[in-house]
C-alpha cells in the first residue's frame, strides 16, 4: 500500500475530499438500506442495492481526486471504521482494503489514473469483486464458520455485485461529468 | 487486541475454554462499568444465537446436533463481539484516531479518518434538509414512486449531497492548511496516549491466560484423541 | 519592526475557465495594527483577494496568478500556507466546515500540534486563546453543542493558538444573529488593541464604521476606493457600489411597504405547540397570515423561527394546536426557500428543475411547458433556461428555486434568510421580486435578521424569543430602535 501512496502525492484538498466522501458513503448506505427496506425484506438485496449506490459515491470521489491509491485509502479507512463501529464487521477490513488495492492495481496497469469512464467502471467493479470474494471466504479461512459456500455460488454472487459496482461506477462517471460541465467540480 | 483474540479463538477448539474466556471478558466489562451500555448489543447477539440454534434444531429435529454445530462458532463470535465492544465503548473516536497517529500510521490516513468520523453527523444533517426539500416539491418516497422513478432516488439525494461534499471539503482543506497542517509532517499531540501501569498489567495477565489456555487446549485435544 | 504587515503589489488573478479577471492590478500596503475593512458587491473579488492573502490562492486554488503578496515580507509564492500559518490566521463564513474534531480542546490543539509544539506549551496557548474569546468555561464542551456564535469564536481561538499577528476574516458573521455578531466584533476590537492587524471582508457595514481604520471598496476586481470609514456614510457612494447602509435605524427610518388591504386570512394558527424533545419547544403560537401581506419573522438564532416555518410548510407535524387554511387542507400548498439553495436544486437544467415533481399536479405536458415558460419569463430566467442550476450565481439559484415553487402555485411562500451575505444591489433585486409576488395575492413569510431588507419588504412583523411569540404588529410600529434594543441587544453596533 505504501508504495502506491508514496508514488503519488496527496494534497490536503484530496485528503479532505476523500474524508468527506467516506462519510458520505455511510450516509448513502444508510439511506439506501432504509429505502430498500421499504421495498424488500431480503438482506442480500439490500447489500446489492447499497453496492450500487455506494459505488456511485466512490466513483465521484475517484473522478475528482484521480490519483492511484485513492481506493486503497478509502478501503483502509472504511474497513477500520467498520471494525470500530461493530467488531462483527471485522472481516470487512481485509475485504475493503484488498478490494481497494485490487482496484488501484488494476487501474494503474490499465489506465494509469482514474478519470476516464472505463477506469471508473473497472475500478469499482474490480473492488466489489475482490471485496465480495474476501468477505465470503475470509471467515472460513479464519475458522469462524466450519462450512464454506459452494465455490460456484461465491463466484456468481461476486460477479453480480461486481457488475452492480461497475454500473455504479458508470452512473458516478455521468454525475461527475455533469457537475464538471456545470463548473461545480474540477 | 481484537486481532489477537480473533486468532486465538480460531485456534481454540474446545468449547469450555471458549466459554471461560467469554466469562473473563464479561467481568472486565463489569470492571470498566460499561456493561449497562453494552447490554443491548449483547442482548441482540444472544437473541440471534438462540434463534439460529432454534431454527437449526427445528429443521434437523435434533437439539444436540444444533448445539454442537453452533456453539463453538457462537462462542467465538461472542468473544470477538464483546472484546470489540469493550474497546469501542472505552475509547472515544478522537483518541482512536490519535493513537493510530502515534502508532506511526501515516498522517494522510489519520487525518482523513478523523474527517470521515467528524463529518458523518454533519452530512446526516445535510441529508435531512435535502429530504425536507424533496417533500416540499411534492416527492414522496413511497414504494411505487421509487420503482417508477429511480432518478428521484439518485438525482434527488446524491446530486445535492455531492455538491455539499465538494464545498465542505474545499473549506476543510483551506481551514486545515491555514492552521498549519501539511500532509507529510510529523504532528505532536496534546494528550499522549501512553501505555500505563494498568495496561502493562492487563496485557501480561492476558498473555499468561492465553498461554495457559492454548496449552490446555492442545492437551485436552491430545487427551481426547488418545 | 516591519513597515508593513502585508504588502500586495500589482496582483492579478483569473480563475480557470472564466473569462473575466477576478483581480486586476491590486496594490495595497497594510500597516501593523491596522483594522482594514474590505467591501463591495458580490463577485467584486473581495473573497478572492482574501484567499490570496495567506496563499490559499495559488497553493490550493489555482489559476492565472501574477504579482506578489508579502506577508511580513514573506512572499506567498515561495512559502507554503502552513509556513505562513504562524503569521496570518484565516476565518471564514461557515464555522461548521472549519472544525476537525468534536471537542473544543482538541480543536484548539490542532494547530499547535501541527507545529509540533510541546504539550505544556499547547496547554498554555489553549487556556490563553479561550480566555481571549471569552469561552474559558467551554474547554471540554462538544462542538456540536455550541451556538453558531460560539462556534465562530472557537474558530477565532483556534487560529489564535498559533499567535498570528494578522487575522483575515471572510464574512465571519453571515451565519450569526445580531447579538452574536456584536460579541464577535467586540472581541475583534480587543484584539486590535493588542496590536493585531485585522482584515475584515464583509457586507455588513455597521460595525466597520465603528471599528475600522480604513475602508477599501472593490468593484469588478479593482480597488476603487481607499478611504476613511466615513465614506460608508455617503449615500451616493453606497448606491453606486451597491453597499449596505451602516445605520439602518438612524437614517430617517420608515417602512417602505405598507400596502395592505384587509382580507380574509389565508391561514390561522391556534395555540400551536411543537417540541424537538431536547428541551426546545415552540409554545402557544397564535398567528394568522393574509393573502398579499408580507410577514417578517424576527428573533435570535434558536428562537424557533425556522421551526415555525417548517411546521407551516408541513415538514414538521405540530404536537398540539391547529393550523386551519382558508381553503380545504389538501389543496393548500406551501413553498419554502431554505437558507442554502444547494439543498434544493436537483436537476441538470433550470427548465427541468421547474419541471421536477410536477407529475403530482397532473398537468398535460403542453400545459406544464406553457406554464414553465411563463414563469421563466416573468422571473427573468428565460435566458438561463438550459444552464445547470449549480453553475448559477447565488441570486440566480434563489430565483430558480422561487420559480420552481411558483409552478406549483403555492398559497404561501416562506423564505428563510433570503439575503444572507447579500450586498445592497442584489438585495434590491430580491425586494423587487417580493413586491411583485405580493401583488399576486400570495402570502409571503420572511425570516430575517436583515433590518434594511425587512424595512423595505414587510408589512407586518412578529418577534419570537425562546419559542414564544413575544410581539406582533405593523412593521412601522415594531421596527424601531427602542423595540429592537429591548428584544435584541446588538442591532445597533457596539455602543448600545
Amino acid at each position: 500500500m505504501n508504495e502506491t501512496v508514496k508514488e503519488v502525492k496527496f494534497t490536503t484538498r484530496d485528503l479532505s475530499f476523500i474524508g468527506v466522501i467516506i462519510a458520505l458513503m455511510y450516509i448513502v448506505q444508510t439511506i439506501t438500506i432504509l429505502g430498500v427496506s421499504a421495498l424488500t425484506p431480503l438482506d442480500p438485496l439490500k447489500a446489492i442495492a447499497s453496492a450500487f449506490f455506494v459505488s456511485i459515491v466512490i466513483a465521484i470521489g475517484l473522478a475528482k481526486v484521480k490519483k492511484i491509491g485513492t481506493f486503497t485509502i478509502i478501503g483502509l479507512i472504511n474497513g477500520i471504521i467498520c471494525a470500530f463501529i461493530l467488531p462483527a464487521f471485522l472481516p470487512l477490513l481485509p475485504a475493503t482494503l484488498l478490494g481497494g488495492i485490487a482496484a488501484d492495481g488494476f487501474s494503474k496497469v490499465s489506465f494509469g489514473e482514474y478519470g476516464s469512464r472505463n477506469s471508473l467502471i473497472g475500478g469499482c467493479g474490480m473492488a466489489k469483486l475482490v471485496e465480495t470474494l474476501v468477505i465470503l471466504t475470509f471467515p472460513f479461512l479464519l475458522g469462524f464458520s466450519t462450512e464454506i459456500l459452494p465455490p460456484l455460488l461465491i463466484l456468481v454472487s461476486a460477479i453480480i455485485v461486481a457488475i452492480l459496482g461497475g454500473a455504479g461506477g458508470l452512473v458516478g462517471y455521468k454525475i461527475a461529468s455533469e457537475l464538471k460541465k456545470a463548473g461545480a467540480m474540477e | 487486541m481484537i486481532l489477537g483474540l480473533t486468532l486465538i479463538c480460531a485456534l481454540i477448539n474446545h468449547i469450555f475454554l471458549l466459554i471461560s474466556l467469554g466469562v473473563g471478558i464479561l467481568s472486565l466489562m463489569i470492571f470498566s462499568k460499561i456493561l449497562k451500555r453494552v447490554s443491548t448489543f449483547l442482548g441482540l447477539f444472544i437473541l440471534f444465537a438462540v434463534t439460529a440454534i432454534a431454527i437449526t434444531a427445528f429443521i434437523t429435529a435434533d437439539w444436540r446436533y444444533a448445539l454442537d454445530y453452533f456453539s463453538p462458532f457462537l462462542a467465538r463470535f461472542f468473544i470477538i463481539i464483546s472484546a470489540g465492544l469493550l474497546f469501542a465503548f472505552t475509547t472515544p473516536p478522537h483518541n482512536f484516531a490519535q493513537s493510530l497517529q502515534q502508532m506511526k500510521f501515516p498522517t494522510a490516513v489519520t487525518f482523513t479518518m478523523g474527517i470521515s468520523l467528524r463529518y458523518i453527523p454533519t452530512l446526516a444533517g445535510e441529508a435531512e434538509s435535502i429530504f425536507q426539500s424533496l417533500k416540499l416539491r411534492g416527492i414522496k418516497f413511497s414504494k411505487w414512486e421509487v420503482i417508477k422513478n429511480p432518478s428521484y432516488f439518485y438525482r434527488g439525494i446524491i446530486i445535492p449531497l455531492i455538491i455539499r461534499t465538494i464545498k465542505i471539503s474545499d473549506e476543510i482543506a483551506i481551514a486545515a492548511e491555514s492552521r498549519g497542517f501539511k500532509c507529510d509532517q510529523k504532528r505532536n499531540s496534546l494528550h499522549k496516549i501512553s501505555i500505563g501501569k494498568n495496561d502493562v498489567l492487563f496485557l501480561s495477565t492476558l498473555s499468561l491466560i492465553f498461554i495457559i489456555i492454548i496449552f490446555l487446549d492442545k492437551n485436552l485435544l491430545f487427551l481426547s484423541l488418545s | 519592526m516591519l513597515d508593513y504587515a502585508l504588502e500586495i503589489n500589482n496582483l492579478n488573478f483569473k480563475y480557470p475557465h472564466q473569462i473575466n479577471q477576478a483581480l486586476k492590478n491590486i496594490g495595497v500596503k497594510i500597516k501593523p495594527g491596522e483594522f482594514l475593512f474590505i467591501t463591495g458587491k458580490s463577485g467584486c473579488g473581495k473573497s478572492t483577494l482574501a484567499r490570496c492573502l495567506n496563499g490559499i490562492i495559488p497553493h490550493i486554488m489555482g489559476g492565472e496568478f501574477s504579482g506578489e503578496v508579502l506577508v511580513k515580507s514573506k512572499n506567498t509564492l515561495q512559502h507554503e500556507i502552513s509556513d505562513l500559518a504562524q503569521d496570518i490566521g484565516f476565518i471564514f463564513q461557515n464555522p461548521e466546515s472549519q472544525f476537525f474534531t468534536v471537542k473544543v480542546e482538541d480543536e484548539l490543539a490542532f494547530a499547535p500540534e501541527n507545529m509540533g509544539l510541546n504539550p505544556p506549551e499547547i496547554e498554555d496557548r489553549i487556556e490563553w486563546a479561550l480566555n481571549e474569546v471569552e469561552m474559558g468555561e467551554y474547554r471540554f464542551e462538544n462542538v456540536f453543542n455550541l451556538s453558531e456564535g460560539q462556534k465562530q469564536r472557537i474558530a477565532v481561538a483556534a487560529n489564535l493558538t498559533l499567535l498570528p499577528d494578522i487575522l483575515v476574516l471572510d464574512e465571519p458573521t453571515s451565519n450569526l444573529d445580531p447579538p452574536a455578531a456584536r460579541k464577535l466584533f467586540k472581541i475583534l476590537g480587543k484584539l486590535q488593541r493588542q496590536n493585531k492587524t485585522i482584515i475584515l471582508i464583509d457586507h455588513r457595514t455597521n460595525y466597520a464604521l465603528q471599528l475600522a481604520d480604513r475602508v477599501l471598496i472593490m468593484d469588478q476586481g479593482e480597488i476603487v476606493q481607499d478611504q476613511k470609514p466615513d465614506i460608508l456614510l455617503d449615500e451616493d457612494t453606497r448606491k453606486h457600489y451597491g453597499i449596505r447602509n451602516p445605520q439602518v435605524l438612524d437614517d430617517n427610518f420608515s417602512p417602505v411597504n405598507n400596502e395592505t388591504k384587509p382580507q380574509k386570512p389565508l391561514l390561522n394558527i391556534f395555540k400551536l405547540h411543537y417540541s424537538y424533545g431536547n428541551g426546545f419547544s415552540l409554545d402557544d403560537i397564535n398567528l394568522h397570515i393574509s393573502p398579499g401581506e408580507v410577514l417578517g419573522v424576527v428573533g435570535a438564532n434558536g428562537s424557533g423561527k425556522t421551526t415555525l416555518a417548517k411546521v407551516l410548510a408541513g415538514i414538521l407535524k405540530p404536537d398540539k394546536g391547529s393550523i386551519s387554511w382558508s381553503n380545504d387542507d389538501s389543496s393548500f400548498k406551501v413553498g419554502m426557500i431554505f437558507q442554502n439553495p444547494d439543498h434544493q436544486l436537483f436537476m441538470d437544467s433550470v427548465y427541468n428543475e421547474l419541471n421536477f415533481g410536477l407529475e403530482e399536479l397532473k398537468l398535460k405536458t403542453e400545459e406544464a411547458a406553457y406554464k414553465i415558460d411563463l414563469i421563466l419569463n416573468s422571473m427573468n430566467l428565460a435566458k438561463l433556461k438550459k444552464r445547470h442550476p449549480h453553475s448559477l450565481s447565488g441570486g440566480e439559484k434563489q430565483r430558480t428555486l422561487i420559480s420552481a415553487f411558483l409552478v406549483r402555485e403555492p398559497h404561501l411562500l416562506i423564505m428563510d434568510e433570503p439575503t444572507t451575505g447579500m450586498d445592497y444591489y442584489h438585495m434590491q433585486k430580491v425586494v423587487r421580486e417580493i413586491n411583485r409576488l405580493q401583488k399576486e395575492d400570495l402570502g409571503i413569510m420572511i425570516i430575517s435578521h436583515d433590518l434594511e431588507f425587512l424595512q423595505q419588504t414587510t408589512t407586518r412583523l412578529v418577534i419570537l424569543s425562546q419559542g414564544k411569540l413575544i410581539k406582533e404588529g405593523p412593521t412601522e410600529k415594531l421596527l424601531t430602535k427602542e423595540n429592537l434594543r429591548q428584544c435584541f441587544p446588538g442591532y445597533h453596533g457596539l455602543s448600545s
